[in-house]
């Protein structure tokens, strides 16, 4: 194939190629990192991932605000654990199951809530977070009240269980990747438009033969299961949940991943997922206040690169050459 | 073209009224568009035009009267519905989607036509695939059409005013709609880029597009319209071809009020 | 610092540089303000014009030079000081707080001086005494008012801060001409009572005319300033900025704009002549046919050997027509039959009453001549005028015919229906590009006749030569070969919007005009008062039910020295039932598919160009333009090439996509593989007659 037709090639696949570039550079991670404590952060940082694409297809393509998507991220976790250890279901049928009963409770609350709009639908999804939270905590018979459930059995690939932080690796950041490839084919379908579009100006959407309504509810249901994706990876994961980490400062820890990344951005969700993850863990003895260093972390990073990490990264070189290069003009020009 | 057999009014309203508090935005207004022809809507500000377009999109639903398409009775439908019965619009304060590029901004116009499901989306099968590049040739054809091809990655706020209110125009035709509403097309624009408007507009019409066009610039309307018809205070007060309007007494009288002296 | 004459610099602007991220909008700009001076800067959308107030007022920081307010060195400062200073700004587009009422808005226009209750009763007055329209709408929230009136409050907040200079963006924005006198009134009373104002305008005859310095800006530059006045009558800047409305004298663009200015010229008084038939009903026509029908055959039979031979072995009698179904009992004649009887086949007449002959140009074996009568030329030119008539030609047109003349029927034919009609003939003939663009110019011709490749070739060479604002043409009537959709748009486009008609025509059947394109454009309506069209079978010669593509088998009516009787054109089309929206109750076919000789066949597959034509059409950013290529490969298979021009104006690198689409396309719907290659717009050959676009290199000469 010559250098020519190779390019046009990589061009015509760029996204697909850049899929599966960065599933080449995660490969050999967990061969190099040893350290199974900080393969366990990265092990978070994939599920997270898979909950903050989903998140972002809602807040930053379409435009709209949740802050109560721990709540579907711990239906997942909870309804997969339950069915998989009261129900004897394994963990790949649990999975689904659980996502299309999230997806279902998605559209059935999104129905009324998504009328609402900006503080109004935030409150309601907060609201929303609040009521899931209080019943995980109370309904001991189910859901073990405050000490939560264990036991969980972790997923299993051809019989045999998947044991230590390498083996996960290679299950959490594979989700991951099919979550990425899902949202990155979907933000670029005539739907995926169809949102961008809502989100700059829904009155002139609905003009173009957009259908805001049910866009909107179909996002939200889709961001939803999602999350409750990677609530069942984080069961099955973790063998061990409880209700706390589901509460409300966790949806807000998802928004800020959200927003740090870059609002539809999809590789920002990655970036976004990291960097909120891991930062914490890197400044030692600041890892208790974790609650405060992600709203700094938010606060600098809108104050500073607005647009979230990797546009505003862009932008800012972008800029910079610019000035450079009309300085260095004008410097020739004056002699 | 026009569809062989078809008839001849393509839009028609009826008694439509329209209150904002007391006061009639609308008065039983009656106004029929043919197929194939440029109908346009004039008259001093404030006398309703722009709330006549919103009542035939589905933003506002009028108070009283009736509006058929195609003999589609068009009151309670919402927007979504009226553009995908072949609608467009174009808007007097632009509304263009201005973080997405121009050419994502044109293909949103084909929004309709795209028709794909969720699972099609996410799985990008081939079908979806050839479809998207069946939407991209042609926006990008249109964008060629309406001197745009050249930025047609740019996003769109960085645009100039003239080349917005060209990519709303061409946002709006891109779907090759059956009736066209052009909500002040050359407002804000130069003569030179007026001009150019107005060729695209006769191009657009001579390919068989039917416009409802609403507009201040008279050399613009005289030069392009097949038919006028004249509002102010929310009632029809004249309606004809171009000539006999341009020399309406009530016409001038609304427009430019007594002439005391020529310039 | 710099006075200009006695008056003192208010705002000097030096050197000013702007970037908006990596984008530059100003480079380098230079203007000076007097106190109580109006300064106009004038310049199209996207000059800088809003980027250069926003700097001013501080809205966006300028990335280099200086900004000089009374002295003081401004560049940079927050909007809020430089409202404090005493700059004050009626944005662009108004900007209301649309919700809070007038009195509520003009309030806010003070806020930054921070009068007292007392100081700001009076200057609200004030507003009032200038604005009384506004003193009405007092309460009113400002998003119910009208354009002109949030105008008025726009400017009127501005001067509730007493400002020292005031900036007005765009006054003229989306209002009516009335309403527009009216702010700029106000303006020059502003000026008049010593305002210092800088004004920006796209509307460039109101700005100079209410200023007394401008500047011209284009791209981020200042291209030229000077006294306002002496840049309304220089002549180039006129052209340059002024566009349309410097025809006059832009005063005049005003009552221009409300269209009093122009000279109409009164419709002459048209003669009701009209060349339709006059029959008001179907059955009506109907009966005229039969009629036709009968005298055709009796007529035939009397004076034609080769007819009565016919006749007679088909077991018709001169009286067996009774009704217009009996034509299936009549015998076919096809294009053999007139070489068989060179070189006046068909002939009815005697001698002396044959006037005229006619001869297509046989591509194969003798050439087709056909004899006319006076009448039948006569019965030519004045159905050629209803086609004429059809199109909406009148005697006020001018009708420039690019058509062969001499032997073939289409110039005189053309020609004799444009005397007919009253307009003028400009008979140039075909090929002359030279020639044809300067008569397109000078005469301002309003009607070109060709064939549809001589239509593209001129439309092109009109286009390279700029011609397109110049020429005053309106309709192309075309005809004698098939075309497709895109080839038709690409016409029309290059000639900026004209109208096309495509025109039938026989020679065998007196000529082209036997029927013409309907105004509305979907469809063919043909004159059945001289011939009767029958659309059959080509293989069982039956009738086809209406709707269906079938060779087109025609019978004259009316014609005398060479009469046609089920005469097989090996023309593809069908006909259109039912009534046409244009009114007409003439019968319709559609345009011509393609001869039933054009088919060829590709590995068992009958394909049509005109199928090829249609996928081609439908695919955006295609040329009309095109070539089939068939070949046979080393193992006996068919290959086909097909080479496609890309769309004029369209980037190479959109090729890759287009060559994919057209091979899928090709495959779903001829289940066909072909090769496809995409080339450059023109690189194709253009004809000025008929364009050949299949080359079969599939037959090999068996002798050696």
């Amino acid at each position: 194939m010559s250098a020519a037709r190779a390019a046009k090639f990589a061009r015509r696949h760029r996204m697909g190629l850049s899929v599966i570039g960065l599933s080449v550079v995660l490969l050999p991670v967990p061969l190099i990192l040893a350290n199974p404590w900080q393969l366990g952060i990265l092990n978070l940082v994939a599920v997270n991932a898979v909950v903050v694409l989903g998140l972002n297809l809602f807040i930053g393509y379409a435009g709209q605000i949740s802050l109560g998507h721990a709540a579907f991220f711990g239906l997942g976790s909870y309804g997969s654990a339950i069915l998989t250890t009261a129900g004897g279901i394994p963990p790949w049928a649990a999975m689904p199951i659980t996502a299309v009963g999230v997806a279902l409770t998605a559209l059935i609350i999104g129905v009324p809530t998504l009328r609402l709009s900006g503080h109004y639908l935030a409150m309601a999804t907060l609201g929303f977070n609040i009521v899931v939270h209080h019943i995980l905590v109370h309904w001991d018979p189910v859901t073990g009240g405050p000490s939560g459930l264990t036991g969980i059995p972790p997923f299993g690939v051809w019989g045999r269980t998947l044991q230590g932080e390498a083996q996960q690796y290679y299950l959490l950041w594979g989700a991951a990747m099919v979550a990425l490839t899902l949202s990155v084919n979907f933000v670029r379908s005539g739907l995926g438009r169809g949102l961008a579009a809502l989100a700059e100006d829904e009155v002139a959407a609905a003009a173009m033969g957009v259908d805001v309504r049910r866009g909107k509810i179909a996002v939200f249901t889709i961001s939803a299961a999602f999350a409750s994706v990677g609530g069942s990876l984080f069961a099955h994961y973790m063998g061990t949940i409880t209700p706390d980490t589901f509460g409300i400062f966790a949806s807000i820890d998802f928004v800020i991943m959200v927003v740090v990344g870059g609002l539809g951005s999809l590789w920002g969700s990655l970036a976004g997922a990291a960097f909120v993850t891991i930062l914490p863990h890197l400044l030692g003895p600041l890892e208790d206040s974790k609650d405060i260093l992600h709203g700094l972390i938010v606060v600098v990073v809108l104050l500073v690169l607005p647009r979230g990490l990797v546009a505003g990264l862009v932008d800012l070189a972008k800029a910079q050459l610019a000035r450079r290069g009309s300085a260095v003009a004008t410097r020739i020009v004056q002699g | 073209m026009a569809v062989a057999g078809s008839e001849r009014v393509l839009l028609q309203t009826s008694g439509l009224t329209k209150y904002f508090g007391g006061l009639p935005a609308l008065h039983e207004v009656g106004l029929s568009a043919e197929r194939g022809q440029v109908t346009a809507l004039i008259g001093p500000n404030g006398a309703g035009k722009t709330t006549f377009i919103n009542c035939l999109t589905g933003i506002l639903q009028p108070d009283r009267g009736s509006m058929t398409f195609e003999g589609r009775e068009l009151s309670g439908l919402p927007p979504h519905r009226i553009a995908r019965l072949g609608i467009a619009r174009t808007f007097q304060n632009l509304r263009l989607f201005s973080g997405l590029s121009v050419l994502d901004n044109v293909l949103c116009g084909l929004s309709a036509r795209a028709g794909d499901s969720h699972l099609e989306a996410f799985l990008r099968t081939p079908a979806l695939r050839h479809r998207e590049r069946r939407l991209w040739l042609t926006a990008l054809e249109t964008l060629d059409t309406f001197g745009l091809a050249e930025r047609a990655s740019v996003p769109a706020d960085a645009l100039s005013y003239g080349e917005k209110k060209r990519l709303d125009l061409a946002r709006a035709f891109v779907s090759n709609p059956k009736l066209v509403l052009l909500d002040e097309p050359v407002a804000g624009l130069n003569p030179d880029e007026t001009e150019r408007v107005g060729t695209l507009i006769r191009q657009m019409r001579r390919g068989g597009a039917s416009l409802i066009l609403v507009e201040h610039d008279m050399d613009l309307v005289m030069s392009v319209s097949d038919h006028v018809v004249v509002l102010d205070g929310g009632r029809r007060i004249a309606e004809g071809s171009p000539e006999d309007v341009q020399s309406n007494p009530l016409v001038l009288e609304a427009y430019l009020g007594k002439i005391s002296a020529t310039a | 610092m710099t006075t200009m004459g006695s008056r003192k610099t208010l705002l000097h602007v030096q050197g000013l540089t702007l970037h908006y991220g990596a984008a530059q909008a100003l480079f380098g700009i230079d203007l000076e303000v007097a106190e109580g001076e109006t300064v106009a800067i004038v310049g199209a959308n996207g000059a800088g014009k809003s980027s250069l107030l926003k700097a001013i007022t501080g809205i966006v920081r300028p990335s280099g030079g200086r900004i000089l307010f009374n002295g003081q060195d401004v560049t940079g400062e927050p909007p809020s000081r430089m409202a404090t200073l005493g700059v004050a700004l009626s944005p662009e587009g108004r900007e209301m707080f649309g919700e809070l009422s007038v009195r509520e808005n003009l309030a806010l226009g003070a806020l930054a001086g921070r009068p007292g209750k007392a100081e700001l009763g009076r200057r609200m007055a004030e507003v009032f005494e200038r604005f009384p329209k506004l003193r009405e709408r007092s309460a009113q929230p400002t998003a119910t008012l009208s354009g002109g009136e949030q105008q008025m409050v726009a400017i009127g907040r501005a001067l509730m801060a007493c400002p020292r200079l005031l900036l007005l963006d765009e006054p003229s924005l989306g209002l009516a001409p009335l309403v527009t006198d009216e702010i700029f009134d106000i303006i020059h009373r502003l000026a008049r009572a010593g305002t210092t104002i800088l004004l920006v305008e796209q509307n460039a005859a109101r700005a100079l005319s209410a200023s007394a310095t401008a500047y011209l800006l284009a791209n981020g530059r200042i291209v030229h300033s000077g006294k306002s006045d002496e840049l309304l009558v220089h002549p180039e800047l006129r052209r340059a900025f002024l566009g349309a409305a410097s025809r006059g004298s832009p005063a005049q663009s005003r009552l221009g704009a409300a269209g009093l200015t122009n000279v109409r010229l009164e419709k002459p008084d048209m003669s009701r002549l009209t060349f339709m038939p006059p029959f008001a009903s179907v059955e009506e026509l109907g009966a005229h046919q039969l009629k036709g029908l009968q005298w055709t055959v009796r007529h035939a039979r009397q004076g034609s050997p080769f007819y009565r031979g016919r006749l007679d072995e088909a077991g018709v009698g001169p009286d067996a027509i009774r009704s217009l179904d009996d034509i299936g009992k009549l015998p076919f004649t096809t294009a053999d039959d007139l070489r068989d009887d060179y070189p006046f086949p068909l002939r009815s007449v005697p001698y002396e009453q044959i006037v005229r002959i006619h001869s297509s140009s046989g591509t194969t074996g003798k050439r087709k001549i056909l004899c006319y009568t006076q009448k039948d030329v006569d019965d030519w030119a004045n159905f050629f005028a209803r086609c004429y008539e059809m199109a909406g030609v009148t005697p006020l047109d001018r009708v420039q015919i690019a058509v062969g003349y001499g032997l073939w029927t289409a110039g005189v034919g053309f020609q004799a229906g444009c005397e007919r009609i009253g307009a003028l003939a400009v008979p140039t003939g075909p090929g002359n590009l030279d020639l044809q663009c300067n008569f397109l110019v000078d005469l301002q011709s309003t009607v070109f006749c060709c064939t549809a490749s001589m239509g593209l070739l001129l439309a092109e060479e009109v286009h390279k030569r700029g011609l397109a604002e110049q020429i005053n043409l309106k309709k192309v009537i075309y005809g004698s070969e098939r075309s497709s959709r895109s080839m038709r748009k690409r016409i029309s486009e290059l000639l900026g919007g004209a109208e096309l008609f495509d025109i039938p025509g026989l020679t065998e059947l007196y000529g082209p005009g036997t029927g013409i394109e309907c105004p509305h454009h979907d469809c063919i309506h043909y004159w059945a008062d001289y011939y009767l069209l029958e659309i059959l079978d080509p293989e069982t010669l039956q009738p086809l039910p209406a709707g269906e593509w079938g060779e087109m088998v025609v019978t004259s009516l009316a014609k005398e020295a060479a009469p046609l009787i089920r005469y097989r054109t090996r023309d593809i089309t069908r006909i259109i039932p039912g009534p046409c929206t244009c009114g007409s109750i003439l019968p319709r076919h559609s345009r011509i598919r393609g001869r039933t000789d054009d088919v060829f066949k590709f590995r068992g597959v009958n394909i049509y160009p005109s199928t090829i034509d249609a996928i081609l059409s439908a695919i955006p950013g295609l040329g009309s333009e095109y070539q089939i290529h068939l070949t046979r490969d080393e193992h006996a298979r068919d290959r086909m090439h097909l080479v496609v021009e890309r769309g004029a104006g369209v980037e190479p690198k959109r090729g890759d996509e287009l060559q994919r689409e057209i091979a899928h396309m090709i495959k779903h719907k001829v289940i066909v593989t072909a090769d496809v290659e995409v080339v450059d717009y023109g690189s194709l050959p253009r004809s000025e007659r008929k364009t050949k676009r299949v080359f079969d290199n599939r037959i090999q000469d068996s002798i050696v």
